[in-house]
């Protein structure tokens, strides 16, 4: 597993230490920029004892000597040595100045996510997830104002709950990649602010306004929801179908609570923006619980509800437009078919957090 | 709510009549109660974050602040985000959920 051990950890140090004297592996606090070369082990050691107390806080070096690992054509390069970063100012240019060397990424989709992880990518998560404090800020998404700190990134590990700033960073980036396709996704809040303490419509009328949105035949609206500050799930509108789908990696009946909700926002909302289109204003849209219609992946451990949204989402928007369904009745459509499982969490939930670092979806 | 008397310099909640570069905002949580705050239209929301938050006695990044559903950073002011008088913020509480 990813936490454990490496077996060849002479390969890669990573120290991160509080500053406390005496105590303190301070090769990287002083001179927190200085290259590295490959410390013989009698220079660490003596590093160790020596000790020497840090003015910075904490400090955090990666340095990776990888000579035995690379091919032998390599092995007489420099070796590969990555220096970062203290506290909260140089987070971000510790993560760009991370070379992505091996990118032979696939979408998971495609893939079922089940890939190893590259060893850059180790590096940057094994950072992001046991080096960096809590209240650092390890990713500025500022399409969506989100800045994603330790201890947000922290809740991706398996098996973590969620929390909002992993959705809606997830969504935005969504928002990001598929708006152009008529993919629009909403954030977390959109919901709550609609039905709490109860059903408002002019409390969010002015949301999607203010986002440009306008409902047309080809549109999909993503809805993640948080039912009960306990569980997530995803609500697709589909437009080109008239169906409000629920997906809950629960199987569960909870989206009977939301999905009437959101229908009567959409009634309310079509006639708000004074939607001339009569296939989108007749009262025939459909609300249906996803798993009792087409295969949908179920979540068995206690907390990846979360995760399964995410990718709920994103195998919906990488799909829209359906190619087949388009141009048959409603009715006969084909939906989106899902490749990924339970099994397929532990490394999508890896894969999900180095796109956040990185800011961009893998294709 | 609207009868704060706590004396926040930046961001004082007792409303009045706003005049000049100053305006009055809402900040509205989940449960519908409301709460008033005047602000000069280029100070930073942060002020008015802070406030709230020690008003409602709990962590900063308890409370995430949307306004017309887009996050407010803590840097933006009234005046960048096109704020109008007796506009509303919505002060949501965070999230989580995992089954």
């Amino acid at each position: 597993m990813f936490r454990g051990r490496r077996r060849h950890s002479h390969r890669s140090l990573i120290r991160a230490r509080p500053s406390k004297p005496g105590t303190v592996l301070s090769t990287c606090s002083q001179n927190a920029f200085k290259l590295i070369r490959r410390p013989s082990r009698a220079r660490q050691a003596r590093v160790v004892r020596s000790g020497a107390p840090s003015s910075q806080g904490y400090a955090i070096s990666l340095v990776s000597l990888r000579r035995r690992g690379r091919p032998r054509h390599a092995r007489n390069a420099p070796a590969k040595t990555r220096l970062y970063a203290d506290k909260t100012t140089r987070s971000r240019s510790a993560i760009e100045a991370i070379s992505w060397r091996d990118n032979s990424l696939h979408r998971y989709g495609r893939t079922n996510g089940r890939q190893e992880l590259t060893p850059s990518e180790r590096d940057l998560l094994r950072w992001a997830w046991s080096h960096s404090t809590r209240e650092q800020i390890l990713s500025r998404l500022c399409d969506v104002q989100i800045c994603l700190r330790g201890c947000d990134l922290r809740c991706l590990r398996h098996p973590g709950w969620l929390n909002d700033e992993i959705m809606n960073a997830y969504m935005g980036m969504l928002n990001r990649q598929y708006r152009s396709q008529g993919v629009y996704c909403f954030n977390s809040f959109f919901y709550t602010r609609l039905t709490s303490p109860s059903y408002r419509f002019e409390f969010v009328h002015r949301w999607t306004r203010r986002a440009g949105l306008c409902i047309q035949r080809n549109s999909l609206l993503l809805v993640p929801v948080n039912v009960d500050q306990r569980h997530w799930i995803l609500v697709a509108i589909d437009a080109s179908r008239r169906e409000l789908r629920c997906y809950d990696s629960m199987h569960s009946r909870d989206g009977w609570r939301v999905l009437p909700n959101l229908e009567r926002w959409l009634y309310d909302e079509l006639t708000d923006k004074r939607v001339k289109d009569p296939w989108l204003l007749s009262r025939e849209w459909r609300t249906l619980l996803a798993h009792e219609h087409q295969p949908v992946p179920r979540q068995s451990d206690g907390g990846s509800c979360g995760v399964f949204s995410l990718l709920f989402a994103e195998a919906l928007a990488c799909n829209w437009p359906p190619e087949r369904s388009r141009h048959l009745s409603p009715s006969k459509g084909v939906y989106c078919k899902f490749s990924f499982g339970q099994k397929d969490v532990p490394v999508l939930r890896k894969r999900i957090a180095l796109e956040l670092l990185q800011q961009r979806l893998e294709r | 709510m609207s009868s704060d008397t706590s004396d926040k310099k930046p961001a004082v909640s007792d409303v009045k009549t706003s005049g000049g570069d100053q305006i009055n905002l809402k900040v509205r949580d989940a449960d519908g109660n409301e709460v008033q705050f005047r602000i000069k239209k280029h100070t930073p929301l942060r002020k008015l974050m802070d406030a709230y938050c020690t008003r409602k006695g709990v962590d900063l990044h308890s409370y995430r602040f949307l306004f017309d559903g887009n996050r407010i950073n803590e840097d933006d002011t009234p005046e960048k985000l096109g704020m109008e008088d007796m506009d509303s913020i919505d002060a949501m509480l965070f999230q989580q959920g995992g089954v």
